[in-house]
């Protein structure tokens, strides 16, 4: 099993493996997101609260925990790269940094959007929100760093090390509805304990949340097969792969 | 090869003796701290009970600031004149150099900034004990503000425009600092205990001082050797 995790390691036995499985991260998260969200928008019955405005919940979720998920896989990348110098690890962190910044973006928008009618602000700098925003800055200075040096695989490592040093915001968002008197709800869902919420919401919740993650792997993987073939273009794979169509 | 105290002491004493004989970047960090300070009660209403509410964020944003301007040059000047590289050929921990080098920074700059918080409390309607506790919270708050500077000047070292990378890099991490920091002068201006904010600040402090030096030597070694 490790050897293959080694021979992983190669851009070009990484593009060939990727090359297959993405097409099932494909449908798969094109299954999961089409019943969650259908399910979750149309069919889950409506809060005795607030109506049918909780449905944004299905959006805002999952778009928040693939924000926090990612940056812990760019951590888990960060050390790969950084002591086992596995260089496809630098180019996936990248890719990884760009979607989940939008993730986050999206996470503070659209919670922004469920705050107005539901707390009656925009904005309200609670921990929850701000660590959240705290977040989308690290990811922002993680991609002007990245794209500051010309040398990519140079960029990559320093990256990896700003990378781990903001990792330390990841808890602190986590435990911030538990630390700190805070507007936003507490943790709905937990491994341990029975869910907060009813199963005819919970389920479609569950639904979104892997299908926005298998479609984060998806698009991390097809980016970053991208990236592998402009930065091995002088190699003769890639050259075989484009004269002849396959690797 | 030498102890790694005997680097560290002579590193010390390089560094206090370099800042010493150039001492006009201390002087311009202090003005660029007191050009804040001052311009604030100047531009708003002259409402005492409006400046004692925005002094504690304001010296802390203040200090941020003049933390990160004087670190802009932190290791520009070592990495012109090939310093940097000899670091990196010395065999000696890089983490170590770093480290003195930094803690000498902190201890020129943070020293002029504490003269002056007696005359910003004069600006503000500060009482002796306000005072009092805004340096104690300046003294265990700001090694965390400048070994994040460091951190951020070892990213942009080299580069073209730094300015604009260091306060996006410094931006997410100085935070919690700053969060703290004032907070602890807003509870003692409200009559409640500070010991909670101001132990934070000095374990914040702790890991950055213990931690950081490793982040930033890796980045030296990595960004600016070609």
């Amino acid at each position: 099993m490790w050897r293959l995790l080694y021979q992983l390691a190669s851009p070009m036995a990484f593009y060939r493996l990727s090359g297959r499985i993405a097409p099932w991260f494909a449908t798969s998260a094109m299954l999961t997101l089409v019943v969650g969200m259908i399910w979750g928008l149309v069919f889950a019955p409506p809060d005795y609260q607030q109506g049918d405005a909780f449905r944004i919940i299905y959006v805002h979720v999952p778009c928040a925990f693939l924000s926090m998920s990612l940056y812990a896989f760019m951590g888990f990348l960060s050390l790969l790269l950084l002591i086992w110098r596995i260089k496809i690890a630098g180019v996936m962190l990248r890719m990884c940094a760009e979607l989940g910044a939008s993730m986050a973006f999206l996470a503070l928008v659209t919670g922004s959007i469920w705050g107005k009618p539901m707390w009656g602000t925009w904005w309200i700098w609670d921990a929850r929100l701000t660590s959240e925003l705290i977040l989308l800055f690290l990811y922002g200075a993680i991609l002007a760093t990245a794209n500051a040096y010309q040398n990519k695989e140079q960029g990559d490592r320093v990256v990896a090390i700003l990378a781990l040093v903001g990792l330390v915001d990841l808890p602190i968002i986590h435990y911030s509805v538990y630390w700190w008197n805070t507007l936003h709800q507490g943790a709905t869902l937990s491994v341990f304990a029975k869910p907060k919420m009813d199963t005819s919401m919970l389920y479609p919740l569950l639904l979104t949340l892997l299908g926005f993650g298998l479609y984060s792997a998806w698009a991390v993987l097809l980016k970053t097969r991208n990236e592998v073939l402009l930065r091995e273009r002088r190699k003769g794979w890639v050259k075989q792969l484009v004269e002849r169509g396959k690797p | 090869m030498s102890s790694l105290f005997t680097i560290f002491k002579r590193q010390l004493t390089r560094e206090f003796w370099l800042n010493l004989r150039q001492v006009k970047f201390i002087l311009n960090s202090c003005l660029f701290f007191l050009m804040i300070t001052v311009f604030f009660p100047l531009t708003m209403p002259p409402d005492v009970v409006l400046l004692r509410t925005i002094a504690p964020g304001l010296v802390w944003i203040a200090m941020l600031l003049a933390m990160f301007l004087s670190s802009e040059r932190l290791f520009q000047q070592d990495h012109d004149d090939g310093v940097i590289e000899q670091w990196l050929v010395s065999g000696y921990p890089v983490s170590v150099l770093v480290s003195a080098k930094i803690l000498m920074h902190w201890l020129v700059n943070l020293i002029p900034m504490l003269i002056l918080c007696p005359f910003l409390a004069i600006l503000f309607t500060l009482t002796p004990h306000e005072t009092a506790l805004l340096m104690l919270s300046l003294v265990l708050g700001t090694p965390t503000l400048l070994y994040l500077c460091a951190l951020a000047a070892a990213f942009s070292t080299g580069l073209q425009q730094k300015g604009v990378l260091m306060a996006l890099i410094l931006m997410p991490l100085t935070i919690p600092v700053m969060i703290f920091g004032s907070g602890a002068l807003i509870a003692v201006m409200q009559h409640l205990p500070p010991l909670g904010y101001l132990l934070l600040l000095l374990a914040m402090s702790i890991a950055a001082v213990g931690l950081l030096p490793f982040a930033i030597a890796g980045v030296i070694r990595i960004g600016l050797v070609d």
